[in-house]
């Protein structure tokens, strides 16, 4: 892009007029007071104009309107016209005051452009430069202030361009933009802390207290319910409760009306029955009624005539004082006495059967010397131990080993030969090979070798030694045969001797009978002792039972004169007689009280028909009085009692008629009850409504199942159940009331609920937002200063060394920070914002300058408006500069506000093409 | 015999979207709209109130409820008030149905499965209450009338048929098919669960009587029944809402500042009343500092609430020359316009904080 001219039409001090620019580099210059700055700004303006928006302006746009509207109109206008890069000219109008006659138009083609680069409302030409009203005055339009406020700050250098680098003239740098983002969230959102005061832990607090609150107001209701439940259920019993007494009361109210008009149609019938009055009394002749009673009654229940048979009590009593009296002593053998006797006959017994049981003699003499048994039984095994016979078996082996021991000697004494002719032909050959004849003695050599292999292997062949020693095993074994069949012989000499001594036969069986005799001897001893010991023992049992008997017998009286088994026998038998003789007697005395009991029943007897008559004639007596009494004809007693029952009968059936009407008639009281029979008919009517009206508020099937009989038993239970379910249900009630003032609205909760979780939500989603957006802008910010950095530096570096007479050489720039550091040819660093004024303004520039490249690449070529950037620069330094200028307003378009003469005469020494031009501004006139 | 219907009234129901006062106020409100339809019973002469459940809340209801709604029947007596428990009030152990000591003109169908009472000579009311939250047979399975006349249903149920004009997340308690009702001998069904009121030719649904939610159509309320002696029914919708609840839109493009933000939403809610929702829309400037907490601090007495919400507003940056820039701001854009992870409205705050943050608005980081 390049400006052909700008029309100040109204802008600050200037009306109408055009200032015109070269293609490559314009000088303008003018002393204080020549609108110098004035024209910086319509250039600005004119191709950026201003932003058009409701609303209050910014603070940046309200100091340039200050600084350059027109003082003494209202329009304020300016226009320009300008070449793009592809050779469309460009008309811009930018109507600062109205901000509505404002274009871009293509003078080529007249078409409007406006479209083409609007910024907000108006045109905006910097978008034609990839850059727009702000970010233009950032990078390409220098002022001198600006060029102050980099040098009067710390660092102000490194932020400017972390500004440009943020957002091509912007205000702020990313780390500010960052700064922002955590302080809003330090104060918007803050940490997840229990102790933070912040919006996140309120947040989060407020949904934790709205849940808790949720779940507690739930809690509430569902006990509510639960309680509301409880009361429903006790209302229910209630009903219940009371419904089964009305049903019961009303089942109690039925059957008493049913009674009691059963009552009134009983009474009724009675009434009538009766005649309304009281029947007569029955106490008339009652005397004379009772006198027959008691007749009849005597006469029905006399006794019968008394009859008597057998013997009477005289002919009983002469039998009895005919009979013996009783005998003293044993009637039978006394139980000590006989068992006694049955001892003394065991013992007896017994002793008899012993002797019978004495053993046999049995005859043996035990005598033959001192040999015991075991002698006798060696000298029987001795004698029956056959004599020992030698093994031919034996015999023939031992001669044939005999035989093969003999062989084999003989075998090997040859192969002794033999291995001694070898030994010698061995030496002959030796000799006569180291003598007469080698060949000779060679050959007698190996016939000394064959021989004495010969010799070897025919011993080798012949086990002589194992010959030797079956030989001689066999031979031992025949010579210990021999020798054992000598000892026996001998043992059986010396047997069948000792048996000569003890004058016995050497007969083994003998010699073993011996022994079997001896052992019966002793066995008959042992048993006769047994047997006289026991023998004895019998006899002492003998004698103690004929003391025990004598004894028992004298205690029953019979005492015996000696122990003499005869004596013994006949007090026994004397004591037997006794008791037999005594037996008779007692059984003829014991017919006396038979005889006894016979005769005081018969007494009896005839004192009891004595009384039947007297009885029989008392109630003939009365019969006959009654019968006179009821004025019967005198008869007999039968007679006169038949005529009784006849009168009795009549009498009877009148009285029990009687009887009847006054049964009836106390019922009939009974029933009225001192009430007449009008109104016991009418209280049965009332019962019968009463019960009607019972019965229609009662449940039917209670009702039904209510039994009348039993009702009014239970009446009194049942309304004391429903009376205390009542009052359950009632006290119930009562606490679901205070209850349910403690309820709180569970819709409120969950609204509560749904509001903090709201926030809570807004809090978190702020918080991504922070934070995705921190991250993106810190990404942002590494890769956009790693591109732009070295792009500086190159530019930097490309014109420091001449601005600078080649003191600085090089320069760096922090990729991280964009903090700029320059060396020179010594390679020591040093940071920008310290060098002298003059250099740091130069770096500036030329930084101004790259930036200027960078932000515009892919654009349009970016035009250079400067206002006065050397003023701080000495004249070698401003030489450089301007020749700097005028190189690089080969590419692009330079325009240069000066008051410098030095500027000025470079201008007219260097600015001699039409390319370039010099502009000269006239003070302006003051009004 | 002319019956007056209604259904879903959604006592003590909570309002999720209102902020604690405004939700009192709209419980407040449906109670009020009780009053109203027992008032409009009376004023028309009804001779039968029918309610076809859901008439408030078994989780939520509060004690004072209970006794308001004896209180309300109890006024209406000698009209007999027929209520049929739906599956927000369902008849349980606990149900306030069985607290409340109903007068004797009132009538709950406890069971669950459909009962006669007879209104009038040859007419049969067949009602039926849900006996638990959820899982409810449909009642016209296997059911037919057992007598002659004119026969009515009335219980909350699911026509099939109508669950595409419910819209999502309606859960069809106790499904029904419309054929079912004439198939069962029944001449009407007054129904209550679908909130889209629905005026079929074999049964009603009346709808919400008052607002329960943003955005609700048709016109609801309650439904006087007239019944001929044939079983022909008319029909006579009357609106019983006692409050209003609008959901409106705000354009805010070309708003280049927040005052305009104010006044355009205060055109617009001009001429409303009741409880406004505004959804805020459109382009607005980078300056503008939009914040519906003071959208919804705007001073206007004539509503009873204005709650604001954002819809799809975006921010007039110049994105497209932005990304261009070789700066951090233009590298920040192309990323997070780059970044496919992100959703769209994770990338419009993003970009309008790190943009506002380079254009050193610290104080106004927080994009809703």
């Amino acid at each position: 892009m390049r400006i052909r001219k700008v029309t100040a039409h109204a802008f600050g001090p200037l009306a109408g007029e055009t200032l015109e620019f070269a293609d490559g580099m314009t000088v303008v210059t003018g002393d204080n007071e020549s609108a110098k700055s004035t024209w910086h700004a319509a250039i600005f303006a004119a191709l950026c104009g201003r932003r058009r928006g409701k609303g209050r302006p910014r603070e940046d746009e309200q100091r340039f309107a200050d600084l350059h509207k027109p003082w003494d109109r209202d329009d304020w206008l300016v226009s320009a016209e300008i070449v793009l890069d592809d050779g469309r000219r460009i008309e811009l109008r930018q109507d600062l005051a109205g901000k509505v006659d404002c274009h871009a138009k293509d003078l080529d083609i007249g078409e409007d452009v406006s479209g083409q680069v609007m910024n907000d409302g108006t045109p905006d030409a910097a978008r034609w430069l990839g850059l727009d009203r702000s970010s233009f005055v950032a990078t390409a339009c220098v002022e001198q202030a600006q060029m102050l406020r980099v040098r009067g700050e710390a660092g102000g250098l490194q932020e400017y361009l972390q500004r440009a680098a943020a957002a091509t003239g912007g205000d702020t740098t990313a780390a500010a933009a960052l700064e922002r983002i955590d302080v809003f969230e330090r104060e918007h959102v803050g940490l997840d802390r229990v102790n933070s005061t912040r919006p996140l832990r309120r947040a989060l607090d407020a949904v934790h207290r709205a849940q808790n609150g949720l779940i507690a107001a739930a809690k509430v209701h569902e006990e509510y319910l639960q309680l509301a439940g409880k009361v429903d259920a006790l209302r229910d019993a209630a009903r219940q409760a009371d419904a089964a007494a009305r049903a019961h009361d009303a089942a109690r109210a039925a059957g008493l009306a049913a009674q009691l008009a059963a009552q009134a149609k009983r009474a009724a019938g009675l009434n009538e029955a009766l005649g309304g009055t009281q029947p007569a009394s029955v106490a008339e002749d009652d005397a004379l009624s009772l006198q027959v009673a008691e007749a009849l009654t005597a006469w029905r229940t006399r006794p019968a005539e008394p009859v008597l048979s057998g013997p009477g009590a005289g002919q009983i009593q002469e039998q009895l004082n005919a009979l013996p009296p009783a005998p003293d002593g044993d009637l039978q053998v006394h139980d000590t006495v006989q068992h006694a006797l049955e001892r003394l006959h065991r013992a007896e017994s017994q002793l008899q059967q012993h002797d019978a049981d004495r053993p046999a003699d049995p005859q043996v003499t035990a005598a033959h010397g001192d040999a015991s048994d075991e002698e006798l039984l060696d000298l029987a095994r001795t004698l029956d131990a056959p004599l020992p016979v030698a093994d031919p078996g034996l015999a023939a082996q031992e001669e044939a080993a005999c035989h093969d021991l003999e062989a084999l000697q003989r075998h090997g004494r040859a192969a002794n030969l033999i291995l001694a002719a070898a030994a010698i032909a061995a030496v002959a050959g030796i000799a006569l090979l180291a003598t007469v004849s080698p060949i000779g003695g060679a050959a007698l050599l190996v016939a000394a070798v064959a021989l004495a292999g010969f010799g070897l292997l025919r011993r080798r062949g012949a086990p002589l030694a194992a010959a030797v020693r079956r030989h001689a095993d066999l031979q031992a074994q025949l010579n210990e045969a021999s020798r054992q069949a000598a000892a026996s012989i001998r043992r059986r000499d010396d047997a069948i001797r000792r048996c000569g001594q003890l004058a016995i036969d050497a007969d083994p069986s003998a010699l073993r009978s011996l022994v079997r005799a001896r052992a019966r001897a002793g066995s008959y001893a042992d048993d006769l002792r047994r047997w006289a010991d026991h023998h004895r023992e019998l006899q002492d049992a003998l004698t103690s039972a004929t003391v025990g008997l004598s004894a028992a017998l004298a205690a029953r009286g019979h005492p015996v004169a000696s122990a003499a088994p005869a004596d013994l026998a006949g007090a026994v038998q004397a004591y037997q007689a006794t008791c037999r003789q005594r037996a008779e007697q007692t059984a003829k005395s014991r017919k006396r009280d038979l005889l006894q009991a016979q005769l005081d029943a018969r007494q009896q007897t005839e004192r009891r028909a004595d009384q039947d008559r007297q009885v029989r004639a008392h109630a003939a007596g009365l019969i006959t009085e009654a019968g006179t009494a009821c004025g019967l004809p005198a008869g007999t007693p039968e007679d006169t009692f038949s005529g009784l029952e006849k009168w009795s009968s009549t009498r009877g059936e009148k009285m029990q008629q009687l009887a009847a009407e006054h049964t009836e008639w106390a019922e009939l009281q009974a029933l009225l009850k001192d009430r007449s029979l009008a109104q016991l008919q009418q209280d049965a009517r009332t019962a019968a409504q009463h019960a009607r009206e019972l019965a229609a508020s009662a449940d039917p099937a209670l009702l039904s199942a209510a039994d009348p009989a039993t009702a009014a038993e239970q009446l009194p239970e049942l309304r004391e159940t429903a009376r205390e379910a009542e009052t359950l249900a009632a006290d119930a009630t009562g606490d679901l009331r205070r209850f349910a003032q403690s309820v709180t609205s569970v819709a409120e909760a969950e609204e509560a609920v749904e509001t903090a979780q709201s926030e809570l939500a807004r809090v978190q989603e702020m918080h991504e937002t922070l934070t995705l957006t921190r991250q993106y802008l810190e990404g942002a910010q590494t890769r956009v200063h790693r591109d732009i950095a070295p792009v500086l530096a190159s530019t930097v570096k490309q014109w420091l060394p001449a601005l600078t007479a080649d003191r600085y050489t090089d320069v760096m720039v922090n990729p991280t920070t964009l903090q700029v550091e320059v060396c020179g040819p010594s390679r020591r660093w040093r940071k920008a914002d310290l060098l002298s004024y003059g250099t740091a303004e130069q770096v500036y520039l030329l930084l101004r300058i790259a930036l200027a490249d960078h932000l515009t690449r892919n654009h349009d070529t970016c035009p250079l408006i400067l206002d006065d950037v050397t003023v701080h620069a000495d004249a070698n330094r401003t030489r450089g500069i301007l020749d700097l200028l005028l190189k690089i307003a080969q590419e692009r378009q330079v325009i240069y506000f000066t008051q410098e003469e030095q500027v000025t005469a470079w201008a007219r020494e260097h600015l001699t093409t039409p390319r370039n031009a010099i502009r000269t501004l006239s003070p302006l006139a003051i009004s | 015999m002319r019956l007056l219907h209604f259904a879903d009234l959604h006592l003590d129901t909570p309002f999720r979207w209102a902020p604690a006062e405004v939700a009192r106020a709209r419980r407040r409100a449906l109670r009020a709209t009780l009053t109203r339809i027992c008032g409009l019973a009376a004023d028309l002469r009804a001779d039968v109130l029918c309610c076809g459940g859901d008439l408030f809340e078994q989780d939520r209801f509060t004690p004072d409820t209970a006794e308001f709604l004896r209180l309300t029947f109890a006024r209406l007596a000698p009209l007999r008030v027929f209520l049929a428990p739906g599956n927000h009030d369902w008849f349980g152990p606990e149900s306030l149905y069985r607290q409340a000591e109903w007068s004797p003109n009132v009538h709950v169908f406890t069971h669950a499965r459909l009962m006669a009472v007879e209104l009038d000579d040859g007419l049969t009311l067949w009602g039926a209450g849900h006996r638990a939250p959820a899982n409810t047979r449909g009642f016209l399975d296997g059911f037919h009338v057992d007598r002659g006349g004119v026969h009515l249903a009335l219980f909350h149920g699911s026509e099939h048929g109508e669950l595409v004009f419910q819209g999502e997340g309606k859960i069809p308690h106790a499904p029904f098919r419309a054929e079912q009702i004439r198939v069962a001998g029944l001449h009407h069904a007054l129904l209550g669960h679908f909130h889209v009121p629905r005026d079929a030719a074999t049964h009603t649904y009346p709808g919400n009587p008052d607002p329960l939610a943003f955005g609700e159509t048709g016109e609801r309320g309650a439904v006087l029944v007239t019944v001929a002696g044939d079983g022909s029914v008319t029909r006579e919708w009357h609106r019983v809402a006692t409050s209003v609840v609008r959901d409106v839109p705000v354009d805010l493009t070309g708003v280049t500042h927040s005052g305009q933000v104010a006044d355009q939403v205060a055109d617009v809610v001009a001429e409303l009343s009741g409880v406004v929702r505004v959804t805020l829309s459109g382009e607005v400037g980078p300056d503008v500092d939009l914040r519906l907490g003071d959208v919804a601090a705007l001073t206007v007495p004539h509503l009873d609430a204005l709650l604001p919400r954002l819809g799809q507003v975006r921010v007039s940056y110049d994105i497209d020359r932005l990304k261009d820039e070789p700066t951090v701001r233009g590298q920040f854009v192309q990323d997070v316009l780059g970044d496919s992870q992100l959703s769209e409205d994770q990338r419009r705050r993003v970009l309008v904080t790190g943009l506002r943050a380079l254009d050193g608005r610290g104080d106004e980081l927080e994009v809703h």
